[in-house]
């Protein structure tokens, strides 16, 4: 991270600063220190439930995160769950009918959603929904204006503003756990129990849906608990897209303002959910499969 | 194609779905509400340690300074009635106004002020500002002699002192005692301005209210909003639908909004000006002559026209012609695109094209690299039509791209020579026309001369123009140096990009469009 070339001494390009302000703003927040002590001095603060100051806002590195984590969650946690929940449906029927005409249009539409970069897929949205049919906000979670309205006001608001972004990100994330889902079907609609199940004449429905979906899903595990930390880490390029208030944009606006602390904050938080996350995927795994429980 | 208008459908439907079940309430805009946005989050909203320009948007509205800028770009008093300075430019006396009342409901006096350059020379302070209140190491010596007087002593005369003295103040009441640094009044602060903070969303938005005990003009505005919008598309987007009542407007975009419906466009020279800057540390561009030479080799017009599509114009001095040392007429000869002129020039001094063209003095090649801002697509475009220019006469012009952080290490390195051979870059400057700092001799390796220009002549002016406290006289002194820089060419000037906001017609009461901003008389701002 210090590799990056310059600190945040050496944005301060005023020509009525004098060069001295700028070694002594390097002094001041103990940037001129080794490398190794400073982060010798931020780890024993950090054990001690001190994340230190931002560099750029003086502001307590907790409060900054813990300001932008609700928002990031909610749009995170909303899209995610769309994701799941319109793609198992979709790749569990493309994996049973393998090679129909539904398969490749699922197939082709979330390979192009897959395919359309982000940032150019948002703003597109925007142009038709805000600007040209006027139905939804360009930006932003709420209406300023609303902040003080009654509840159901109040997200109705929030709900409208999330629109678009959710869309985004799910047009962009359908493609690969559909794909996920496919695969995983057509795996399993080749094993023998299967072929048990169909000899014993049980509708075909209840095959995939009951017998095949469970053995299907248990891949979800594990890349639900990789997602964990994305979930919270937020996207830079919807969140400054939309002006979504989230992790995201505080996080790039700290790499290119090169706020050490936040980012160390950040890093560490998402470090912390990877563990936390794959300890999660272990423990359901124990809970759905059998097998590896008798080995715990 | 089929499957994408199956999708649109979709969506289109899913979303009239969601529109259904949410209803569509519009918030009513005629409530005297004017909505702005910021690029960036606020950092600080303490006017003695942030240097952001989000920060400084808020302050405007919260914060008063002793004095204040007016559309002339000339001081005006704003918490001081009036002020005088002795006669041999050392005693700033500045009388402040009675009867102004901080947000907070408590009395404004000279002991605020006191406090506010107090803590600006304390080291204790995390500011970048102290070096302005020290002249040659010796700090300003400030006194309240009593509750409604203020008295700034400078060691020596130092006429950009005044600006510096103009900062916004703050309440003593409330910081007093408090590492200012951390104080949670910099998130919540308190002023004496025409509205004060109630709202701060962070990273979505700030609301401010009219304040009600404000010792000017009561403002017509009852609130502003300032929305953090980071992507300027999005906020042009924001502006169209009305979410927004002015933005700034990309130069691309400029033909399109102002064929809107109930849009004005606003224009104006800002202080600031963009460049082509040699390292005079380079053997190729130490001779005058070469850097005269390129000078006449570029088209400055089409350049203007190329990267700016007009919205801006050609400078040849270091200077913005807002401000208000620019001269009516240049006192040289400007250089003009003539590239048989530079094609002579460069043969004078024994340059000779090589094989492939690229001209060639004994076994050094006239190739160099021009350093430039990744994703400033402006000065991405006019490095490229230099490219052009230059390879007209002979000249090899490699651009590379450099993320910010990146490259600004490179310009303020301090090592002599400094690791880069050209730049393309831009100054902005605040309304003191002091460059001392830019051309000074003093100011290399460290410091903002980074091309090591040096001029025993305009050291000396540049010195002068600090202790010379008449405007008048400082007028005639900066256009000597602008008259020597612009001979010399360490840089070759290009453009001002104009600065360019679109307003839907509702909002009144703006103030003409100038460096000082559209809001110079912001109580007399207003929404319909």
């Amino acid at each position: 991270m210090k590799l990056a070339p310059g600190d945040p001494a050496s944005f301060l390009m005023d020509p009525q600063m004098k060069p001295e302000a700028r070694e002594q703003f390097r002094r001041d927040w103990g940037l001129d220190e080794p490398i190794p002590l400073q982060y010798a001095k931020w780890l024993n603060q950090a054990v001690n439930g001190n994340l230190g100051y931002s560099l750029i806002s003086h502001q307590p590195v907790s409060d900054a995160i813990a300001d932008r984590l609700p928002a990031t969650l909610l749009l995170m946690g909303v899209s995610f769950a769309l994701i799941l929940i319109i793609s198992l449906p979709l790749g569990v029927w493309s994996g049973a009918k393998k090679g129909s005409v539904f398969d490749r249009i699922t197939m082709l539409t979330s390979f192009v959603g897959f395919s359309i970069p982000t940032f150019w897929l948002g703003l597109v949205l925007i142009l038709i929904f805000s600007v040209k049919l006027n139905w939804l906000p360009t930006s932003g979670m709420q209406d300023p204006m609303l902040t003080d309205a009654a509840l159901p006001q109040k997200i109705a608001d929030i709900a409208k503003h999330m629109v678009l972004p959710v869309l985004t990100i799910v047009i962009g994330g359908l493609a690969g756990l559909t794909r996920y889902h496919r695969f995983g079907t057509i795996q399993v609609l080749s094993q023998e129990y299967i072929l048990a199940a169909r000899a014993r004449g049980i509708p075909e429905w209840r095959i995939l849906y009951i017998h095949a979906l469970k053995n299907a899903a248990l891949p979800l595990i594990t890349i639900m608990g990789i997602q964990l930390p994305a979930l919270v880490g937020g996207s830079f390029v919807i969140e400054s897209i939309f002006g979504w208030p989230g992790l995201g944009q505080l996080g790039i606006s700290a790499v290119f303002a090169r706020d050490y602390p936040i980012l160390m904050g950040i890093l560490m938080m998402s470090s912390m959910l990877i563990v936390v996350g794959n300890l999660a995927a272990d423990f359901c795994y124990a809970k759905v499969d059998p097998r590896i429980r008798t080995r715990i | 194609m089929i499957f994408s208008k199956r999708m649109a459908g979709f969506l289109a439907a899913a979303t009239v779905v969601f529109l259904g079940l949410f209803g569509c309430s519009k918030s009513n805009s005629n409530d005297h509400t004017l909505t702005l946005s910021l690029a960036g989050e606020p950092t600080v909203l303490n006017p003695i340690l942030s240097t952001d320009t989000g920060s400084s948007t808020v302050q405007s509205f919260v914060f008063n300074g002793l004095l204040k800028v007016n559309e002339n770009l000339q001081f005006e008093p704003d918490l001081a009635e009036s002020y005088t300075v002795s006669s041999d430019g050392l005693i700033y006396t500045f009388r402040l106004k009675k009867g102004v009342k901080w947000q907070d409901g408590k009395p404004f006096t000279s002991a605020d002020v006191l406090f506010t350059f107090e803590r600006l020379l304390d080291p204790k302070t995390k500011t970048v500002r102290r070096s302005s209140y020290v002249i040659d190491e010796v700090p300003i010596v400030f006194k309240a002699p009593d509750d409604y007087t203020f008295q700034a002593t400078l060691p020596k005369p130092f006429a950009p002192a005044l600006a510096s003295l103009a900062t916004d103040i703050l309440p003593k009441h409330l910081l007093d005692g408090q590492d200012i640094n951390t104080a949670t009044f910099n998130r919540q602060p308190v002023g004496t301005g025409p509205f004060k903070l109630t709202k701060w969303q962070a990273g979505a938005f700030l609301k401010l209210d009219r304040n009600p005990t404000y010792f000017g003009t009561a403002p017509k505005l009852n609130s502003v909003i300032l929305k953090i919008i980071p992507n300027e598309v999005t906020a042009l987007a924001a502006f169209e639908r009305g979410e927004l009542d002015m933005v700034g407007v990309p130069i691309k975009d400029i033909q399109r909004i102002s064929q809107k419906e109930k849009t004005r466009i606003l224009r104006y020279y800002p202080l600031q000006y963009d460049y082509l800057s040699f390292n005079l540390k380079n053997a190729l561009f130490k001779d005058v002559k070469v850097r005269k030479a390129i000078a006449y080799a570029i088209n400055k017009p089409a350049l203007v026209k190329g990267v700016l599509q007009g919205y801006g114009t050609q400078v040849d001095i270091p200077e913005s012609p807002s401000m208000w040392t620019y001269p009516k007429k240049l006192g040289f000869e400007a250089y003009t695109y003539q590239p048989e002129t530079a094609k002579k020039l460069l043969a004078e001094v024994g340059f000779k094209p090589g094989n492939d063209g690229i001209l060639v003095k004994g076994n050094q090649r006239f190739e160099f690299t021009v350093i430039t801002r990744a994703g400033n697509k402006d000065r991405e475009k006019a490095a490229q039509i230099l490219q052009k220019y230059l390879a007209d006469v002979g000249i090899k012009m490699n651009i590379q791209s450099m993320e910010w952080g990146a490259m600004l290490q490179r310009v303020n390195a301090p090592t002599d020579p400094k690791p880069f051979d050209a730049v393309v870059l831009g100054w902005f400057s605040g309304i003191e026309p002091d460059s001392y700092s830019i051309w000074h001799s003093s100011q290399y390796p460290n410091g903002f001369n980074f091309v090591a220009y040096s001029n025993p002549k305009v050291d000396t002016w540049l010195a002068q123009a600090r202790t010379t406290v008449d405007r008048g006289a400082r007028k005639t002194i900066y256009q000597l140096i602008y008259n020597e820089i612009g001979r010399e060419v360490p840089y070759i000037f290009l453009y001002v990009p104009e600065s360019v906001t679109a307003v839907h017609d509702g909002v009144t009461g703006l103030s003409k469009p100038g460096p000082a901003g559209l809001m110079v008389h912001i109580e007399s701002v207003d929404v319909e």
